[in-house]
């Protein structure tokens, strides 16, 4: 089976120190890819990288088979991908609804023969992710744990194929986290959405997930299921050296 | 080959005094993260206080040479970082640019009040001009003059100081390491304030330095050539380091002050050109810097700079917008059936530049662009429509056409986006430096050519001929909008349908895009966002607004030359846009108004209120009124530190009580209704009536305050009240 999005070999420095070496994963279509790995370890940068913010060294990114490595940010949003970011990007001057209209709109625009009602969409989408109350409120005066959720719901605006979310449940209460956990996963199930997951919640991670990649200094450290990446010994090591309890 | 060797001896000296002020400008915008626009003002001033040591109070070259660059001008810096630049942490980048263009133009209010410019101050060069040596290359004389080898001397030294600076002392390790990797010390936490201080400190002595010897090689302290041929220079040497690099910066510098000297040494032999030399200083740098623009590889999409910016804007409804345009027009009508005609004129001039800062609400309150030209690209306009636009028989019968008006807009929209597209792809400071450079060729370069300038291909006619433009009123239909109160109501309407529609705009999908992209670049690029596009179509389109403007602002001045147009004058109108609140229409109105208005009432007033009563003449000196009343809205551009949304949001949050208290609000209309009635029944002038209104308006919300206070006093006593109710039912 073929990789809805196959990212191959690449590499990221800033300035003389490596942030990415050599580093090739795939995510699958209709799953839930982990890429986990310690603070620093150049997940944000992976992110950058496949949605064309921060041009690699070396390397491609291919999606659905469609080369995008040299595509500006906005090509690859139309081919399919869409993504969160640990810092948050809301648009700050508008409300919640108006951040998911706005993105609906760029989304429609672009001479596309799919067009849908962004209105009756953006209702949907918030109603899905319970963010229906916070509707009319402005975007900047949200706790973070609800404004991870409006990014979420920002993404899946463009309606993507493939969503990269850069630690959505930081922030989020334990509760909420189990409840977006769930919904997560409805959406894969129903919807036939891709997700590529940067988690610093272990629980989350490894219940969510179908195949984990493990990021460390820059480079690919382990693949595999939850299971087997539970039971990897290099992966316990570098989260700390701690035994399995951390993971 | 004589020749050759004159060039290049003057074009260095000037060349390396370049490179002083564009290494200041680059050490502190990377200590500091602030672009300092009134560097070359310092700069100036320095000179002036220079002239003032030397020429008036005979004091020692050497002394004050060292007492303005080495204590007075960093003292200065010192007093700007510590009291106005450390508080725009967290302020867009807009707001910083206006906070040091207020600055510059304070010190511009300052030297004009100490040094009045319509005279002239001379300035001679150390040693004079025949202390030289004399060299004998084939059968002409070269001549070095000490001054030269002084001014090279002084700046090479400057340079080693700076570097064992850097690599020597702690402080400068710390310096450098900023100037080095902003990025790096940012993730630290910033940097210490110290540094920063220090920086600004040796700045301004690089700017003092550079100054004071520029001044020397021009013959005279002049403030306004002086500044911008700092600035232009200056911006140009720091752009080439791109805002990095102090070496190559230095490199720039000396590059621009060789240019200079070549071409306008080699064309002052030239029959046909020598009209046009004089603007080479100004041109040669303007069109490095649109080079430098364009080579510059695009700039890495941005996310949100900082997380929350501390301006905020709330967008009206279009109800609300509406019913504030008829308050509005009603304001003016009223105000036209009592001002005598000049200040009719003057009121239509301000609202024309209403109409141009509009232009500003747009791109920068929605799309978060800055430009600081906006009254060139007006002027654009209003050429395009003298030359192309203009039916009828001839003075006084000749009309601006709609066709003129129309055609002007199209053509500055091209040229807005022509001129923009480079910048557009870089960051927001580099279009405001681009669009200043604009300006500056605009007003000294392009105005200066007095005879028909055409564009081939095209057929399009630019320029000043005669040195004067006189734009006819508009004829709109069957109507010809002549007297002053029609184009004050006209372009009162004008302004209205403008900003009603802009709000309107603001609502729509394309300004939600617009006000996405300004808030998060990133964000709206992943999200399908072509950034790029959007950029040049917000600047397009205010360009055409700005044109508009400036059309209605050339008709309603009556005759406008070359000085209309001068950069400071579109940078005091962004100002005090910035001040009225860039992200509302009410702020373009203010800003127009003020500027175009305000200033000149207060001003008059104060004079005629002090001509009508002997006995405040005393009290009021007219001299130290006008210069105060110049400085009060840079001062007020300074303080946007603390109040970055502008002050319009302030000031109606102020009134907010005035309208929920019958009571007062009543008596505040009452008492206006009074004053209007006593002026328009010539009981006393108009003066008296202006004077009257702002004092009621200054009390209004104190009164309405004073009585909220009395009656919350009173409402305190309830929840006791209550408490004892709830323990009573429990
Ligand atoms: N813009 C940048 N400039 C310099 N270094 C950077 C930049 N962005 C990230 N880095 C560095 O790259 C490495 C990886 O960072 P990042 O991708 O954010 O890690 P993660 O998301 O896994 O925590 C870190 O060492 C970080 O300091
Ligand atoms: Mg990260």
């Amino acid at each position: 089976m073929t990789n809805l999005l196959e990212v191959a070999n690449v590499s990221v420095s800033f300035k003389g120190t490596k942030a990415l070496v050599d580093v090739s994963f795939g995510c699958a279509a209709g799953e839930i890819t982990g890429l986990i790995g310690p603070n620093g370890a150049g997940k944000t940068t992976m992110f950058n990288v496949i949605s064309g913010l921060l041009k690699p060294t070396a390397g491609s990114v291919v999606l659905n088979g469609v080369d995008l490595s040299k595509a500006k940010p906005a090509r690859r949003a139309r081919h399919g991908i869409s993504r969160t970011f640990q810092r948050l990007e809301l648009f700050t001057s508008l409300t919640v609804r108006e951040n998911l209209v706005v993105a609906g709109e760029i989304r429609n625009s672009i001479g596309r023969k799919d067009r849908f009602n962004v209105k009756s969409e953006a209702d949907e989408v918030l109603h899905l992710l319970d963010l229906t109350d916070v509707a009319e409120i402005d975007v900047a005066s949200l706790p973070t744990g609800r404004a991870r959720v409006v990014e979420v719901a920002r993404a899946l605006m463009t309606r993507p194929k493939l969503v990269l979310l850069d630690e959505p449940a930081s922030g989020q209460s334990e509760e909420e986290t189990e409840h977006f956990g769930v919904l997560l996963r409805r959406l894969v199930n129903d919807r036939g959405l891709s997700v590529c997951l940067v988690e610093h919640d272990v629980p989350l991670v490894m219940n969510l997930c179908d195949h984990i990649h493990v990021l460390n200094f820059g480079s690919m450290l382990a693949s595999g299921t939850p299971m087997e990446i539970r039971q990897n010994a290099a992966v316990a090591d570098a989260y700390l050296g701690s035994p399995e309890e951390t993971i | 080959m004589a020749n050759f060797l004159v060039y290049l001896i003057a074009g260095t000296t000037s060349g390396v005094l370049y490179a002083l002020v564009a290494s200041g400008l680059v050490l502190t915008y990377t200590t500091s993260g602030i672009f300092n626009f009134a560097h070359g003002g310092v700069a100036m001033l320095s000179a002036f206080v220079f002239y003032q040591m030397t020429a008036v109070w005979m004091w020692p070259n050497w002394i004050s040479f060292i007492l303005v660059a080495f204590v007075l001008a960093p003292l200065f810096q010192i007093g700007v970082y510590r009291v106005i630049m450390r508080r725009l942490t967290g302020t867009s980048d807009i707001t910083k640019i206006v906070v040091t263009i207020a600055l510059m133009l304070a010190i511009f209010g300052l030297a004009a009040w100490g040094w009045p410019p319509d005279t002239s101050y001379p300035l001679s060069l150390f040693w004079g001009v025949t202390a030289e040596w004399t060299f004998h290359v084939g059968s002409h004389d070269v001549y070095l003059q000490y001054f030269q080898v002084f001014a090279i001397g002084v700046a090479a030294v400057m340079g080693i100081g700076l570097s064992i600076l850097f690599k020597r002392t702690r402080i400068g390790i710390a310096m450098r390491a900023v100037v080095d990797s902003p990025d790096l010390l940012k993730l630290n936490g910033g940097v210490p304030e110290r540094v920063a201080a220090i920086s600004w400190a040796v700045g301004g002595s690089m700017a003092a330095v550079a100054g004071i010897l520029i001044a020397q090689v021009q013959g005279s302290v002049d403030a306004t050539s002086l500044t911008i041929l700092l600035i232009t220079c200056g911006v140009t040497a720091a752009m080439i380091g791109r805002l990095r690099s102090i070496p190559v910066t230095v490199f720039g510098g000396i590059l621009i002050g060789l240019e200079i000297a070549f071409f306008t040494g080699y064309a002052s032999q030239h029959q046909e050109w020598t009209s046009w030399s004089p603007q080479f200083g100004v041109a040669i740098p303007v069109l490095s810097l649109f080079v430098v623009l364009l080579v510059l590889p695009q700039d890495r999409l941005r996310g949100a700079t900082l997380s929350r910016l501390r301006e905020r804007y709330t967008v009206p409804t279009m109800k609300t917008a509406w019913v504030s345009g008829l308050a509005l027009m009603i304001f003016v009508i009223g105000m036209g059936q009592i001002m005598g005609i000049s200040d009719t004129s003057m009121l239509a001039a301000g609202m024309a530049l209403s109409i141009i800062a509009l232009s500003l609400t747009l791109l920068t309150g929605y799309a978060g662009e800055i430009n600081l030209a906006p009254i060139s690209f007006g002027a654009i306009g209003a050429i395009v429509a003298y030359h192309h636009g203009l039916i009828g028989p001839g003075f006084p019968d000749q009309r601006t056409s709609l066709w003129g008006i129309g055609i002007g807009i199209v053509i500055t929209m091209v040229l807005g986006g022509l001129v923009a597209l480079p910048a557009l792809r870089l960051r927001g400071l580099h279009l405001a430096l681009g669009t200043m450079a604009f300006g500056i060729f605009l007003s000294t370069f392009i105005l200066s050519f007095t005879g028909v300038v055409t564009i081939p291909l095209i057929h399009l006619h630019l320029a000043f001929v005669g040195g004067a433009m006189t734009l006819p009123p508009v004829k709109f239909l069957a109507w010809s909008l002549v007297s002053p109160k029609a184009q004050l109501l006209s372009s009162t309407a004008l302004f209205i349908f403008l900003g009603v529609g802009l709000v309107a705009l603001r609502r729509s999908p394309y300004g939600r895009r617009l006000v996405a992209m300004k808030d998060s670049p990133a964000a709206s690029a992943t999200l399908g966002q072509s950034i790029l596009w959007l950029k040049v179509s917000a600047f397009m389109l205010s360009s055409g607004l700005a044109a508009v403007g400036g059309i209605l602002y050339c008709i309603a001045l009556g005759s406008v030359q070359t000085t209309t147009f001068d950069i400071f004058l579109s940078f005091g109108l962004v100002m005090a846009t910035v001040v009225g609140g860039m992200g509302n229409v009410s702020g373009a109105l203010f800003g127009g108004v003020f500027f175009g208005v305000g200033l000149t009432a207060v001003q008059h007033t104060l004079f005629n209120l002090a001509n009508a009563h002997n006995s405040w003449g005393q009290l009021f000196s007219w001299a130290t009124a006008y210069h105060l009343a110049a400085l009060l809205p840079a001062t007020i551009g300074i303080t946007l530190g603390s109040n970055p949304s502008g002050s319009i949001s302030k000031i109606v949050e102020g009134y907010r009580p005035v309208v929920e208290d019958r009571v007062v609000l009543i008596g505040t209309l009452l008492a206006i209704g009074v004053t209007y009635a006593m002026t328009a029944t010539h009981v006393w002038g108009n003066w008296w009536f202006v004077f009257c209104v702002g004092m009621i308006g200054l009390l209004a919300p104190l009164a309405a305050e004073r009585r909220m206070k009395a009656s919350t006093d009173h409402d305190l006593a309830e929840p006791e009240q209550f408490q004892a109710e709830m323990a009573l039912n429990s």
